[in-house]
């Protein structure tokens, strides 16, 4: 039998596995991402480039970008980044493929790779990869050096405006293009000395203008003016977003050459500066910058009907493809639609595409693959749309087209594919439900159709009849809080009263005194009018008992005028008061009463009492 | 008498206010019976000779003229559904469960319209506790709830007058008990009140109206595509700007669509 603390651990440790494990099986990162490179060709020559592809595939939008290892042995140039999503069934999944070109410092056999990247916390790598290099050159097609676009005018400018023989050109491949037509910009670095440092290259900020690199950078040697350069020229496409004269800014280089001057010939180190030496020698800082260009874009052309604008200009294809051409009524037919061709791919938009009756049709995924063989921007886009066929007999997946706009003919022109039929087979239904589609838990949801229609039509209910919060309603809530609060007060007071009889009687004295008074007076307006002097000098005594809580019966006027002074009453109305319960006594045994004495008796009580009130 | 009349007239001048928002609210209100009913006759009558567009633009004017009733919503998005329009459809029975929610008619149908939707999407499950009361205030009106809450109040408020007044109370210890309670039942109903009317008015439900539309990065068309939505996947607006929603779907994605193209309830 194991003790409570090994039970604890031992249960402690089988939670742990199964959180971990369920954690693992939870993780659609890990069961989905796959993450593949290759390079190509496997050998090449010293003179030649290779293409290193990086495939990752994940669940989500947005995926990392792949950490190459260091690459030593090449020069390395990304040729681009091409990015398919697909959003179907509620899944959305990325394919991102990274392309690079590498070029060849030195010959040998050469192990590239893992390529990693990290994804929800999981790393990825893929498996090493191995290039070889001959140091023979392959066949190149010619040594000779292109043409520069500018001329060679151009050359011979930038060479004599400059003092050494460093320096640089910027052209463009035309001077005046249409909107989203391509232009190539060709940089050139022309070098015939010694370099202390790698040339650091900034680009022209292209504002207007979509931008795509063309890799690799093209190395040769050429003359100008009687010395021999070796040049390197780095192109980049530029596809003009809008109409009007452009200029394109300079692009700079730095680099650090060595010095021309002469060594100090008294300096006795300076023959460490000799050539010779190598290394030691002074370096010069040369800050490059070629001239800025101009390029006018002309917009394109108006287009007539039925043709749709999309902006798109340069050369395409369009085919569409499906692997079936026999469905279920209800079963989804899925069209890739391909555009190839040469332009502005990423621009590419979804192609049209007619309604059928009885088909309902919507946009799969797109991809694209976008290549710059030969310097120029070419590749595919591939558009799926998904057709899901509602009745049974034959469709025709419609003509595809798409308009654009050809600069060399200059005149748009319209691709289209062919239409593809289908036959369909099953029972009829106004909407059948997509099997595709459906969950296993709904299932049980199935039915024929939507139950039908309420048909009655009595008391239709007005959007202000079911005001949310009318006055009704807060008249409604906030009257029975007044009365609530109403009736708290009362109860307060009535509490506070029973808890204080002494009190009570004291602020009651005066009104119960002026009550007794009225009533003598009342009294004596009627036939009877006995005993009323007896009932003033009672109210009298009365208010003296309740205010000051002192019984008045049994104590003498010299106590009683204690109380008062106590009581801090004014010496007048404390006279009065007495002198008035004097007057009673007098008269309530004196023969003869009558009533106007009586009232005139109660008419002074009432005084002199208001006067104790206000004296108190 | 003469000073009786006098003082009457003079509590009637102090008063009058409230005896005349008493008068306002419980005087009938004019009656728009028939010519709202002659549409909804009309609209059925079409929708049963297969002419599903008209129908649902006579439902639809129905709507916009004022009827806020769960029956015009009901048929309303069964017209748009046999029109297919699978978007609007659900947004139309979401908009008749907001006053019926209990309605077996209306579930049915938005249940199996969802189905047609091109778009499945898991949602993201929440804590239970939020997911059982969710599934609870659903099955509740917001004026249900209201009335409710209003007739628990007039309880408490009646028990309460009664625990207050002077005297003696033959069961005070639980009469105590008996408020409270009342007050307590009070609270949960207001809250569950509260609830409903932030699902109601407060929420920016909705689905998505076009048969397909790019959700793009930010708003506008310049953003990168992030996915393709189709017709009536539902979500909830975040934000609005320059036309464009930020709408985040069940499963946790989200991301900016053109507002002519997403409905909201």
């Amino acid at each position: 039998m194991r003790d409570p603390l090994t039970n604890r651990i031992m249960t402690a440790r089988v939670l742990l596995a199964v959180a971990l494990a369920a954690s693992f099986l939870s993780s659609p990162v890990l069961a989905t991402t796959r993450l593949s490179a290759d390079v190509q060709p496997k050998k090449i020559a010293i003179n030649e480039n290779a293409t290193l592809r990086v495939v990752l595939e994940s669940e989500g939008k947005s995926l990392p970008e792949p950490q190459l290892p260091p690459i030593t042995d090449f020069q390395v140039f990304s040729s681009g980044r091409n990015q398919s999503i697909t959003f179907v069934n509620g899944r959305l999944s990325s394919s991102v493929t990274h392309t690079y070109v590498l070029s060849p410092r030195s010959a040998g056999r050469f192990t590239i790779g893992p390529v990693h990247v990290q994804i929800g916390g999981v790393g990825y790598a893929t498996p090493p990869m191995i290039l070889t290099v001959s140091g023979t050159a392959g066949p190149v097609p010619s040594l000779a050096a292109p043409p520069a676009p500018g001329g060679r005018q151009d050359e011979r400018a930038a060479a004599r405006g400059s003092k050494r023989h460093v320096f640089i050109t910027a052209s463009l491949d035309k001077d005046t293009v249409y909107v989203n037509e391509p232009v190539t910009y060709i940089f050139r670095f022309y070098n015939a000395e010694r370099l202390l440092s790698s040339p650091d290259y900034s680009r022209p900020s292209f504002t207007n203008f979509w931008v795509e690199d063309l890799p690799p950078q093209r190395k040769f040697s050429t003359v100008v003016d009687g010395v021999a350069y070796d040049v390197t020229e780095i192109r980049t496409a530029l596809f003009p977003t809008d109409a009007g004269e452009k200029t394109i800014p300079a692009a700079e280089v730095k680099a650090t050459v060595r010095s021309l001057q002469r060594p100090n010939p008294q300096d006795p180190f300076s023959v460490f500066q000799d050539p010779f030496f190598g290394g030691f020698g002074q370096g010069e800082d040369l800050h490059l910058a070629t001239d800025a260009l101009r390029l006018t874009v002309r917009p394109l052309p108006p287009v007539s009907a039925p043709l749709e604008a999309t902006g798109l200009v340069g050369k395409f294809s369009i085919a569409a493809h499906t692997d079936v051409h026999s469905v279920n009524v209800g079963d989804p037919v899925t069209v890739s639609v391909t555009v190839s061709g040469e332009g502005n791919i990423k621009s590419i938009p979804s192609p049209q595409v007619d309604t059928i009756p009885s088909v309902r049709s919507f946009a799969g995924g797109t991809s694209e693959d976008v290549g710059t063989a030969d310097y120029r921007v070419q590749g595919k886009k591939t558009f799926d749309q998904v057709f899901v066929p509602q009745r049974p007999g034959r469709f025709d997946v419609p003509s595809f087209a798409l308009t654009y706009f050809d600069p060399t003919r200059r005149a748009y022109q319209t691709a289209r594919t062919d239409s593809i039929p289908i036959t369909v087979t099953g029972a009829a239904a106004d909407f059948t439900i997509p099997s595709f589609k459906l969950a296993p838990g709904q299932i049980s949801d199935l039915a024929a159709d939507v139950r039908f229609l309420k048909t009655d039509s009595d008391h239709l209910r007005r959007a202000e009849d079911a005001g949310l919060f009318g006055s009704a309603f807060w008249a409604g809530h906030v009257f029975p809080l007044l009365g609530l609060s109403v009736l708290l007060g009362w109860r307060r007071r009535t509490l506070k009263e029973a808890a204080d009889p002494v009190g009570r009687k004291r602020r009651r004295a005066y009104r119960a005194a002026v009550a007794q008074l009225q009533t003598v007076v009342s009294a004596l307006a009627g036939p009877s009018s006995g005993g009323a002097v007896e009932a003033v000098h009672h109210a009298l005594l009365n208010y003296y008992t309740d205010r000051f809580n002192c019984p008045a019966q049994g104590q003498t006027r010299a106590e009683m005028r204690a109380t008062l002074k106590l009581e801090r009453i004014a010496p007048a109305a404390m006279a009065q008061y007495f002198e008035l319960l004097d007057d009673c006594d007098r008269r309530r045994y004196a023969p003869g009463q009558d009533g106007a004495e009586a009232a005139e008796l109660a008419t002074r009580a009432r005084s002199v009492l208001e006067a104790l009130e206000t004296a108190s | 008498m003469k000073r009786g009349f006098h003082v009457g007239l003079i509590r009637f001048r102090h008063w009058s206010p409230v005896f005349l928002a008493l008068m306002f609210m419980i005087t009938p209100r004019p009656a728009h019976a028939q010519e709202p009913s002659r549409l909804f006759d009309e609209s059925v009558s079409a929708y049963q000779r297969g002419l599903f567009d008209s129908a649902a633009s006579g439902f639809l004017r129905l709507a916009q003229g004022g009827i806020d009733d769960p029956r015009v919503w009901y048929n309303l998005g069964n017209a748009h559904f046999k029109s297919g329009r699978i978007g609007s459809a659900l947004v139309s029975y979401r908009r008749g469960l907001r006053l019926q929610p209990r309605d077996a008619d209306l579930r049915a149908n938005y249940r199996y319209v969802r189905l047609f939707a091109a778009d499945k999407i898991e949602p993201v499950g929440g804590f239970f506790l939020e997911t059982w009361w969710r599934a609870l205030v659903d099955r509740i009106a917001f004026h249900e709830a209201r009335a409710l809450a209003a007739m628990i109040f007039w309880l408490a408020v009646v028990l309460t007058a009664w625990r207050l007044w002077p005297g003696p109370i033959p069961i005070r210890p639980v009469a105590t008990w008996v408020v409270t309670l009342a007050w307590i039942l009070w609270v949960g109903a207001t809250g569950t009140t509260a609830t409903c009317y932030f699902r109601d008015i407060g929420s920016r439900d909705g689905a998505v109206i076009a048969l397909k539309t790019d959700v793009r990065g930010g708003p506008g068309g310049e953003y990168a595509l992030q996915f393709v939505a189709h017709d009536g996947l539902e979500g909830t607006v975040e934000r609005s700007e320059s036309g464009w929603y930020l709408a985040r779907f069940p499963n946790g994605l989200k991301g900016w669509i053109d507002a002519r193209a997403f409905e909201i309830i």
